[in-house]
């Protein structure tokens, strides 16, 4: 299952949960100074419809 | 099962580790907070959820969820930043034609969540220093409330070439956000509070040796048009 999220700045990404997760974490910390963990990010993604 | 992101109402309080409850609390759709009494701020993925459809009354366990988020709850929202210090930085550029407006995630405030071990200052010194090549001006230019924490604005100042490929915008003009005697206003729009940044750094090249001396000649004749303004709340 794919997943996305957007961000208040205007980042967006979307993917496996695995990658979402990644993605979010690095996104956070070098952009907001945010140390989030995978259920953090989680649990501000949405499933992509396909 | 599912659920709703109106309002939540928690149980008698209970201290349990990795499970927060709390009675008359408020889920925030806007960021996946709850808010409790408007002072706590607990993150939404500690909490055990009720369904809503029950009113979220304590003696149902079936309309309990416990651990993350309901995915369905939160369709779509953002990262949102929760310190109670935060930090909203305005990067801008002259290109020798006009002041720009820019930034690593777009022409638009930056904002930074401060963990209170670091001297915001510092942390946004460093985070502009992490994520642009060139840094000229790091100055704080006014403070504010907004959504249940303090706002303190920052101006950084970039040489043209840091530009890069960062997409930018001509810094907006705007009249300031002006309060009543007693009351702030309802709304703070972020062009106010740039120009309000840029009033500041007119301000620091009149009265600050450095900052004259660092500003280069399209600043100084750019900042001839603000009108000089010190450190501030805005109200």
């Amino acid at each position: 299952m794919k997943y996305k999220l957007a961000c208040d700045c205007g980042w967006e990404t979307q993917g496996s949960e695995d990658e979402l997760v990644a993605a979010t974490q690095e996104h956070g910390r070098q952009l907001h100074n945010m140390d989030l963990t995978p259920e953090q990010a989680m649990a501000m993604a949405s499933p992509v419809e396909e | 099962m599912q659920h709703s992101a109106r309002r939540t109402v928690f149980p008698e309080p209970r201290v349990e580790p990795g499970v927060q409850r709390f009675r008359n609390a408020t889920l925030s759709p806007q960021n996946g907070l709850i808010r409790t009494q408007g002072r706590t701020q607990v993150q939404a993925f500690d909490c055990e959820w009720l369904h809503p459809e029950n009113n979220g009354r304590a003696d149902d366990p079936v309309s309990r969820h416990n651990g993350a988020m309901p995915a369905e709850l939160v369709p779509g929202l953002p990262i949102d930043v929760i310190g109670q210090v935060r930090a909203e930085v305005f990067v801008v550029a002259h290109d020798g034609q006009q002041a720009l407006l820019t930034g690593p995630d777009g022409p638009q405030p930056w904002h930074i969540e401060t963990a209170g071990s670091e001297h915001p200052l510092d942390l946004v010194r460093d985070m502009a220093h992490s994520n642009m090549d060139d840094v000229q001006l790091v100055h704080s230019t006014s403070w504010r409330w907004d959504r249940q924490s303090v706002v303190l604005t920052f101006l950084v100042v970039i040489p043209p070439e840091t530009l890069g490929s960062m997409t930018s915008i001509p810094v907006p003009r705007a009249d300031l956000a002006r309060s009543t005697a007693h009351e702030a206003p309802a709304e703070i729009a972020f062009a106010q509070v740039l120009e309000h940044a840029l009033r500041h750094l007119a301000w620091l090249a009149k009265e600050d040796d450095v900052v004259r001396e660092t500003l280069s000649d399209a600043w100084h004749d750019e900042l001839a048009g603000y009108v000089p303004a010190p450190f501030e709340q805005l109200d």
